[in-house]
């Protein structure tokens, strides 16, 4: 009898709390949102699973079995977040299936990638505002990128007691831009400019491909070298594909390699979300200011195209500057579908994708921005770390008096 | 309120905030700039990138040579010339 109650005690049931109960509720929702609903099931579901396994409580004293225990192999799959590793060979993968030649064959429509990123640095000053310090404010602000692995490589980099937050807050948006885009577009564009048909797009050489990513990469990374681990891969992924001297590389970085990463990354995410620093009143504020981000960035998107049009003989249908936001191609089928709904004759999705894949591109560059203007957190070696700071209140109130 | 903007000043939120807009419209500018004069540069430039087929490699010419290579090798050592 002894014995059984020396193993219960063992047991998860037996340390259960309140925060772990919610927290594998909270994991629970994610995977009927992915399962049942098909909402970004790629990464939800590694990080709803991963989020449950993260939470069951295990007695202290017993095997290292956290991602925060150095020796559990949940502590070695979440090192690729925390130094950075796994979202620069995510970007591998992209640049390896992106096609980049309806940016290519009408450039102008690259500013709408640029201008939705104004809601990175909106978010900004408002995370600045409601108290946060300075790095945590930048890691919260690149949500409205739209872009997972971004938001976690510049949050891993420079405010990593956040970095769960701004993680699932980045992916859940992600998969909610179906719901959120709309109203926005809607709001401000009139039904006439809804209608707006785009030409058809020029056929791009494949010499221009090839020469695309190479030019890019020099002119992005030679500027801000603090967006070579993310652009650098991009960049070389899709020399790898359009290059066509690399085929199998090019297929193994955007099949076997990205899903790898993926089911990695997504679980990693997961694994660290504890209940003690994830269900906070920052948390609330972080995933509040995540979706404003989010919704300026569309705005921002959409209404530059607007003002763009004031300078165009031939306008641009406005809906495509709501593709800005880099979430590739969720947006660009909304705008494809919001356009659709304005004129069921009207195909915007190809010309969406320039302003999209151009969002992937400009939110690196942000994040390289913020990265090289107020440098990453201090790197420590892995063995070394101390657990993950509790995130509360007092503790960001004495991170915004700190130099 | 106060205490909240102080914040933003602090951190020089608003410097960085228009810097940071301004350097991703500077450099999507550029890469939009690049790619519009490509296709002029490539038409000036054609002539010296192109290069006749038989300067390059053919692997396919290789990939035969080899299995030639092979079959005589083994040819060869069958009788054991």
């Amino acid at each position: 009898m002894e014995m059984l109650l020396k193993f219960y005690e063992t047991t998860g049931f037996a340390s259960m709390n309140g925060q772990s109960a919610i927290m594998i509720v909270i994991g629970l929702v994610f995977l009927f949102l992915a399962i049942r609903l098909k909402y970004e099931p790629l990464l939800l579901v590694p990080i709803g699973l991963g989020m449950i396994l993260g939470n069951i409580p295990y007695p202290a004293d017993g095997p290292a079995l956290g991602s925060d225990d150095v020796g559990s192999v949940f502590h070695y799959i979440y090192q690729g977040v925390k130094l950075g590793i796994y979202p620069p060979l995510i970007f591998l993968g992209i640049g390896a299936m992106t096609d980049f030649s309806s940016m290519i064959a009408n450039p102008k429509l690259i500013l709408l990638g640029a201008a939705a990123q104004i809601g990175i640095f909106a978010t900004l000053i408002g995370s600045l505002f409601l108290g946060f310090e300075i790095h945590q404010a930048a890691s919260i602000a690149i949500i409205g990128g739209a872009d997972g692995p971004t938001a976690i490589f510049l949050s891993s980099m420079m405010a990593p007691e956040i970095m769960s937050q701004v993680a699932i807050a980045a992916y859940s948006y992600m998969s909610l831009v179906p719901i959120i885009q709309p109203p926005i577009m809607k709001l401000l564009t009139s039904p006439e400019e809804r209608k707006i048909h785009m030409p058809p797009s020029r056929e791009v050489s494949r010499r221009e491909l090839i020469i695309f990513p190479i030019a890019c990469v020099l002119i992005t990374v030679l500027i801000v070298p603090a967006t070579m681990p993310l652009l650098g891969m991009l960049f070389l992924g899709n020399l790898l594909k359009e290059s066509m001297v690399t085929e199998r590389l090019a297929n193994t970085a955007r099949n076997a390699m990205i899903d790898i990463v993926t089911i990695l990354l997504g679980f990693a995410v997961g694994v660290s979300t504890h209940g003690e620093n994830f269900l906070t009143p920052a948390s609330l504020k972080i995933f509040f200011l995540g979706v404003g981000a989010f919704m300026l960035a569309t705005a921002c998107g959409v209404l530059f195209a607007k003002f763009f049009n004031l300078f165009l003989k031939e306008k641009i249908n406005p809906l495509l500057g709501a593709a800005g936001v880099s979430a590739v191609p969720q947006s660009a089928r909304v705008v494809q579908k919001v356009g659709q709904e304005a004129d069921p004759q009207n195909f915007l999705l190809m010309h969406a994708m320039a302003p999209n894949v151009a969002g992937v591109i400009g939110s690196a560059i942000a994040a390289g921005v913020l990265l090289a203007v107020l440098g990453g957190a201090p790197v420590m070696e892995p063995d070394m770390d101390p657990p993950a700071p509790v995130v509360t209140e007092q503790a960001l109130d004495t991170a915004t008096e700190q130099p | 309120m106060n205490e909240l903007w102080q914040n933003i000043t602090s951190n020089q939120g608003l410097e960085l905030a228009a810097a940071g807009i301004v350097l991703v419209f500077a450099v999507l500018i550029l890469v939009s700039l690049c790619i519009s004069v490509l296709p002029k540069l490539l038409a000036w430039a054609g002539p010296l990138l192109d290069r006749k087929d038989a300067d390059l490699p053919d692997d396919a010419l290789e990939a035969e040579l080899a299995a030639v290579a092979a079959a005589m090798h083994a040819h060869l050592n069958r009788t054991g010339k």
